[in-house]
């Protein structure tokens, strides 16, 4: 598995979105910035996927059919050895209680849809960042 | 002595006539005259014999002249020559034994020498004298006579003429020396034997020796032959034999007629004396008897003012005018511990304690100068000084006593610690008493039979308002007294004096006294007699309270049941600690079956059945062991509220219990229907929350997809884009974001009115957040031309408490209309401390400004000035609704400053520490 660090290039993302739209955007945008990516459309499917495609940094909607974003989360931060992998929500949920929610939840990062390019990008470099700098410190 | 010396001197310098006084005599030795010196000093410390060196001398000489007699003589009697005839002058004069004195002279040493020798012994001294005397006496009749063989034992050995002379007057001189001592008592005498020796014996000595050396001379001279001077010589000594006889007769007779003379006068003088010594007698025993009976008196005087003065139950101490003790008693002895001895003679003083001395001294001295029967220092505190330092209080009395000597001042001194003691004692129990009864709480006074208070309290002083003096002056009979029909009462009428008057106690009689004031003060009285007749002791207790505690209890009586009997929609009742109904009342009382008069006086257990006293015991317990309780009771399709509490006095303990019930049916309904209105309004909230955030979700996520690809399109990650594709691209980005605002905006506004709208107060740094708008405004700024400038007043703290999102909304909100209502010029940022508490953010532009008339609703949703006429800005406008909405939630207010064409100020006033929770 690549390291992680804050060079999009470094980048092995799996991201989960029951909507195709949004996986062929975050997929567009992060590729331009030459990160790996794999899309999930099928929540069912994300678990399966990451075992096999390891990847360095995952983006969950939250909101979706079958099972959620948060409950992949959950799963997914029982399991060690993903650790060292921020797991950071992409979505369309915006209200203030959502947020508070997920921070609790320990997401290692919150991105409220919709998003701009730029805006995307840099904040997930800050979420990379944060992390990684809190993984250095522990 | 001088002989002595005169011959030493004479051998010495060899001058004959010193020598042998005549020539062709025999010389006196130069021992001889030695001898002599040593007699002379012998004779001399004999004399003077008292002083014991004289002793010594004396004796010295003694043994000196012995020993030279003894060694001449051994030198006679064994034919020796010790050489001590010539050790010191050669005898150029002497034939044979040069320079040795004669033998008799050596003899006369030798029995001189122990003549001398011891001290005591007169009689032997003075006969070895006598018998020196006769030797020297034979030699000097020798010379005299002319008769050799007498001085001359033979031709070498005689005595020289002044060596026998001086013998002879040596030993007169020795004798007499020691005249009152030995034989010499009898010629010293004062006695005819002695008066007939110092007469007679001279002459018998000298009158034959004279007469022979005349008769000698006769012969001599050949004027008679042998025959003749012989019975001349008879003749002549029988003449002067018979003339001494006669003498001595004469002299007898003289002493015997002397001695008749005297015997005569010494009768005469006897008888006389006799005579005398009777009268004498006869006087001495009248005066004797007068003095024995004097004595006798006197005796008897003394002796009884003796025994007067041990028996007086003080101390007596007489003192003479000086301060002197003369005399004292026993007593005296006992109480301040000296002996009489020791007393005697001192200053009374010493009976004092020091301090009171010198005044003392003062007094004493004023005292003798008037004397008279007097107690000492009235008004003063005495006391006496024991021998052992200890004082104690004395009483003295003071009388003078006149006497021959002088005055005596009497003083009778009395210990009275005792006494004292005593007083205090009954001083200190009579304070005791008085104490006592000046802590009665009730007023107390103790009446003689003479209707006199001797004694009252302060209580009652209190409770008469009148001071203790006046009582005792009997002024409270001047008070006006009534009955408690408010009749008059007279003195006479008062408990105290009817106890006096008809002998038994008299109770509870109730008197109202009128004081200077107007007002009465009621009182309770009792009297009774004290045994022995010690007076009456009279009770007064001041009943005004308890009148006053009455009226107010029966005040408060009405009121309880007034308030009782009113007691709306229920009852309201009282039970004490047997369970017992005391008050029952309340207008509900007849709903629930119960009525005052069946409840009230009785038990629990007397009114109601077993199964409901089971239920409501623990209750009335409870409230009776101070836990109130409150719960609801179904009755009969009504519901009511029971409470049970209990009820306190002022000191806090538990006198009753109280039970209030009340129908709360209606209530009871209405909270019910209020209960299932706010549950749905709850629920409608929920919803709106549910529906609102869903639809936030589904309207984003769709704009997602425009905001997303336009703007991927944009940055060309697809490709390059022809100008016209970039300037429609734009414009759907343009309307996304727009239409992402107007969704933002909708919810937050109905969060905000729903009161789900919650702040997230931290502590922030507002430079930095200032730095951060200006970062992100910056480029809308430049795109129009625009100087953006921001202000931070340093005096705002580095953190300030707020919620950081929401700040900034405020911010992005106000600064972004500033920029759009701005064609050109600034707009300017500042953040200023605005007071101790509070902080400004201004934004001011240089913008189209705003009309008068838009200024009042400039902050109501969807108003966006203009909207009618050209539209020419694009905005919710909802987005000064939020803000003031934020900041009314910050607790702070936003105000604007405006005119058309002049530019806008907007200023929001925050404060530095959020009342709410962080």
């Amino acid at each position: 598995v690549t390291a992680l660090t804050t060079e999009i290039s470094s980048w092995r993302v799996l991201v989960v979105d029951d909507k195709p739209v949004n996986l062929k955007l975050i997929t567009l945008i992060l590729k331009a910035q030459n990160a790996e990516i794999m899309s999930i459309e099928d929540s069912w499917d994300a678990i399966q996927a990451i075992e096999t495609y390891q990847p360095n940094l995952i983006l969950l909607d939250l909101a979706m059919p079958g099972i959620s974003g948060w409950d992949i989360h959950k799963q997914l931060r029982t399991r060690p050895e993903l650790d060292d992998v921020p797991i950071v929500a992409i979505t369309a949920l915006a209200m203030t209680d959502n947020i508070q929610e997920a921070k609790e939840a320990g997401f290692d990062g919150y991105i409220t849809k919709p998003y701009h390019v730029d805006s995307v990008v840099i904040e997930l470099v800050e979420c990379v960042a944060a992390f990684t700098e809190r993984k250095r410190q522990n | 002595m001088t002989v002595g010396w005169l011959v030493i001197a004479g051998w010495l310098l060899d001058i004959m006539i010193l020598k042998h006084v005549l020539p062709g005599l025999v010389s006196m030795k130069f021992n001889t005259a030695l001898a002599f010196v040593l007699l002379g000093i012998g004779l001399l410390a004999l004399v003077n014999e008292s002083d014991r060196k004289n002793q010594r001398v004396r004796q010295v000489c003694a043994a000196a002249i012995l020993i030279l007699g003894s060694l001449t003589l051994s030198e006679y009697l064994f034919n020796w020559n010790l050489g001590i005839d010539e050790w010191i002058v050669r005898d150029m004069d002497s034939v044979s034994y040069p320079g040795r004195m004669s033998h008799i002279t050596a003899s006369n040493f030798v029995l001189l020498g122990i003549a001398l020798l011891p001290s005591k012994r007169p009689r032997v001294t003075q006969g070895i004298t006598l018998w020196v005397m006769g030797v020297s006496s034979i030699a000097l009749i020798g010379y005299i006579y002319g008769v050799e063989s007498l001085y001359k034992i033979n031709f070498y050995s005689s005595v020289a003429i002044h060596t026998t002379t001086n013998f002879f007057v040596l030993c007169v001189s020795i004798l007499f020396a020691q005249s009152g001592k030995g034989f010499m008592e009898f010629v010293t005498d004062n006695s005819a034997s002695g008066f007939l020796l110092r007469h007679l014996l001279p002459l018998a000595i000298l009158i034959p020796i004279l007469i022979g050396a005349i008769e000698m001379v006769g012969l001599h001279t050949g004027l008679y032959d042998l025959s003749f001077q012989t019975s001349l010589y008879a003749l002549s000594s029988g003449i002067i034999s018979v003339i001494i006889t006669l003498w001595i007769a004469r002299s007898l007779r003289q002493i015997d007629n002397a001695r008749k003379q005297a015997v005569d006068a010494l009768r005469v003088a006897n008888e006389q004396l006799e005579h005398r010594v009777h009268e004498r007698t006869a006087e001495l025993e009248a005066a004797n008897q007068f003095l024995r009976a004097e004595s006798n008196r006197r005796d008897q005087a003394e002796s009884s003012f003796r025994a007067l003065l041990e028996s007086a139950p003080d101390a007596m101490v007489i003192v003479d005018a000086d301060g002197h003790i003369v005399l004292v008693n026993h007593q005296t002895e006992a109480l301040f511990g000296y002996p009489r001895t020791e007393l005697l003679g001192e200053m009374v003083e010493i009976l004092m304690p020091e301090s009171y001395r010198i005044k003392h001294f003062d007094h004493r001295t004023g005292y003798t100068n008037s004397p008279k029967v007097r107690s000492m220092g009235v008004g003063v505190e005495l006391h006496g000084q024991r021998k052992d330092g200890s004082s104690f209080p004395i009483e003295v009395s003071l009388s003078p006593i006149h006497t021959p000597q002088g005055l005596l001042v009497a003083s009778a001194i009395r210990d009275v610690s005792k006494r004292k003691e005593a007083e205090e004692k009954l001083r200190e129990s009579e304070e005791r008493l008085q104490t006592i009864f000046d802590l009665l709480p009730v007023g107390a006074s103790l009446m003689n039979d003479d209707k006199q208070i001797i004694r009252m309290n302060l209580a009652l002083e209190k409770i008469l308002d009148m001071k203790i003096d006046d009582l005792l002056m009997g002024k409270y009979r001047s008070r006006q007294y009534i009955h408690s029909d408010g009749t008059l009462m007279l003195p006479t009428e008062f408990p105290s004096e009817r106890t006096i008057v008809e002998q038994q106690p008299i109770v509870d009689v109730e008197i109202g006294i009128i004081k200077e004031n107007g007002s009465t003060i009621w009182t309770n009285v009792s009297a009774a007699s004290l045994p022995g007749n010690q007076g009456v002791v009279t009770v007064t207790v001041d009943m005004t309270e308890r009148k006053q505690a009455e009226a107010t209890l029966q005040r408060s009586e009405e009121l309880y049941r007034t308030f009782a009997r009113n007691f709306p929609n229920g009852a309201v009742v009282l039970f004490d600690h047997d369970l017992r109904y005391l008050a029952v009342d309340g207008q509900g009382l007849a709903d629930v079956g119960l009525s005052k008069e069946t409840m009230e006086g009785k038990t629990v257990w007397e009114i109601f059945p077993p199964e409901t006293t089971t239920a409501i015991e623990p209750f009335l317990r409870e409230a009776l062991a101070g836990n109130a309780s409150q719960h609801e009771v179904p009755f009969a399709d009504r519901i009511y509220a029971v409470s049970y509490v209990p009820v306190k006095d002022e000191s806090g303990t538990i006198q009753l219990g109280m039970l209030m019930t009340q129908d709360v049916t209606a209530m009871k309904h209405q909270q019910v229907i209020l209960e299932e209105e706010r549950n749905r309004a709850e629920q409608a909230n929920r919803l709106k929350s549910q529906f609102l955030a869903t639809m936030s979700h589904e309207l984003r996520t769709p704009l997602n997809a425009i905001i997303g690809f336009s703007d991927v399109l944009l940055k060309g990650i697809l490709g390059e884009t022809t100008s016209i594709q970039r300037e429609h691209i734009q414009d759907i980005l343009s309307n996304g974001e727009h239409l992402l605002a107007l969704i933002n905006d909708i919810l937050d506004l109905s969060k905000i009115e729903a009161g789900q709208f919650d702040l997230y107060v931290t502590n922030i740094d507002l430079r930095r957040l200032l730095e951060q708008m200006r970062q992100q405004l910056e480029p809308l700024a430049d795109k129009k031309g625009l100087d953006l400038r921001t202000h931070f007043d340093a005096r705002i703290p580095s953190t300030v408490q707020g919620d950081a999102l929401r700040i900034k909304q405020i911010l992005i909100n106000l600064v972004g209309n500033a920029i759009k209502f701005t064609e050109q010029g600034f707009v300017d940022i500042r953040m200023d401390k605005s007071g101790d508490e509070d902080w400004t953010i201004t934004i001011s532009d240089s913008g189209i400004g705003i009309a008068e008339e838009s200024l009042a609703h400039l902050f109501q949703e969807f108003r966006q000035i203009d909207s009618s006429a050209k539209r020419r800005y694009e905005g919710s406008g909802l987005g000064l609704a939020i803000v003031q909405k934020l900041v009314t939630l910050m607790g702070g207010t936003v105000s604007v400053q405006s005119e058309l064409g002049k530019g806008s100020v907007f200023s929001v006033h925050l404060p530095l520490v959020s009342k709410m929770d962080i």
